[in-house]
């Protein structure tokens, strides 16, 4: 029994040494598989495309047509907030969205996995027009409603901040950046005028 | 490392769990066979009079690296669809070290505790469900420690990327090992028993 047992054994480690030294031949950096998924789209191509937040808010203040937004966190994290036009789902409601492949569909959630897992489970189905929100619910609160400005498209974002009611910080005299919700502390007199002067 | 996409995708939501079921009591099978419910087994491990923890863990290592390799190559599996859950290198390690320290203490880990309990052991019922009341535990303090717990993150980080290697090569490697390990193992349990022996216990 015991010898017979010790055979089994070392036929096996034979069968896995051997598959392992064709895996050495065969072995590419990056295994991906030859899968297609619907429509040829290969696997080697199934990486979430993502969409900004402020992109995803010019979506919405301009209406787009056949756009979806879904909050993938749950009930409970959908009811204290989300994205304006959201809808709660989760991976059951998925299915039905991948039945209808049309439009464009947004998913977010608070981690990098859901959404991500979501996206995967639309494309793989067929699903051309999904994207997941770059950096989740959290991006959507940092960019669109407490954003703080700079540069040249400061007014470009604040105008998109008010429209969802956030609240768009500037930095203040010394370069910080207040908490939400508090207006920036003012600057001793000497500072400001020195910005004056340097804005003329 | 979950499931490819397609077996959800094949079976739907439900159909995966039901799957995700039948897997996870094939695998309690498979441990409770090997004798992994048993606190006295794992404890050999610790003692090097019985490796056959060792054993198991790598053999099931090597059959999944062979397996998802090969499946991968046949286009039955695609491993780019396989989540790999992302390294965060000291809540690990610290993580790591209190797990080690439980398994060696309780002489049971998750699965072979439920495995444990599932035939009526006393202490598999205990660490089991000493383990859920930690998870639970965990769950309400994660606030306070979200910090700690989301240092040092590093993605989801493979061997053949941190090694440089190719994935082949890799595994071929990681076989080598395991059946190198094997070998010791075996002569390690062996000089155990001859003095086990020679002390007349």
């Amino acid at each position: 029994m015991s010898t017979r047992r010790f055979g089994v054994h070392r036929a096996l480690a034979a069968a896995a040494i051997v598959l392992a030294m064709l895996a050495a031949i065969a072995g590419a950096r990056t295994p991906l598989a030859a899968v297609a998924i619907g429509d040829g789209v290969r696997a080697d191509t199934f990486v979430a495309r993502t969409v900004d937040a402020l992109q995803l808010a010019a979506w919405i203040r301009e209406g787009a047509r056949d756009l979806r937004v879904l909050d993938l966190r749950g009930d409970s994290a959908y009811a204290v907030h989300h994205v304006p036009s959201a809808e709660g789902a989760d991976f059951a409601r998925l299915d039905t969205l991948a039945r209808r492949a049309d439009g464009t569909v947004v998913l977010y959630s608070d981690d990098d996995v859901h959404d991500a897992q979501a996206w995967a489970n639309l494309a793989a189905r067929g699903h051309r027009n999904a994207y997941v929100l770059n950096g989740g619910i959290d991006a959507w609160m940092a960019e669109v409603i407490e954003p703080v400005l700079h540069g040249d498209s400061a007014d470009h974002v604040a105008a998109l901040s008010r429209y969802f009611g956030g609240a768009p910080r500037t930095t203040d005299a010394r370069g910080n950046v207040p908490k939400p919700g508090v207006e920036p502390a003012a600057a001793p007199a000497g500072e400001l005028g020195e910005t004056r002067r340097r804005g003329c | 490392m979950s499931a490819p996409l397609p077996l959800s995708l094949a079976a739907g939501s439900t159909g995966a769990l039901v799957v995700a079921f039948g897997v996870g009591l094939c695998f309690g099978w498979c441990l409770e066979r090997a004798g992994l419910g048993s606190a006295t087994k794992l404890m050999g491990q610790f003692h090097l009079t019985d490796l056959t923890v060792f054993k198991v863990m790598f053999s099931a290592i090597v059959t999944a690296m062979l397996g998802l390799f090969w499946l991968s190559r046949v286009g039955v599996v695609d491993l780019s669809r396989v989540y790999v859950p992302e390294t965060f290198v000291l809540p690990q390690l610290v993580g790591g070290l209190v797990f080690g320290a439980g398994m060696a203490l309780a002489g049971l880990c998750p699965g072979t505790s439920c495995v444990a309990a599932a035939t009526g052991r006393g202490d598999g019922i205990a660490v089991a469900g000493g383990f859920f009341a930690g998870v639970l535990a965990t769950g309400l303090a994660l606030p306070a420690m979200a910090r700690f717990y989301e240092s040092g993150a590093r993605g989801s980080l493979t061997l053949d990327t941190v090694l440089d290697l190719e994935l082949g090569t890799l595994i071929l490697v990681v076989v080598a090992a395991a059946l190198a390990g094997f070998i010791v193992a075996e002569h390690v349990e062996q000089r155990s028993a001859r003095r086990l022996e020679e002390t007349g216990r």
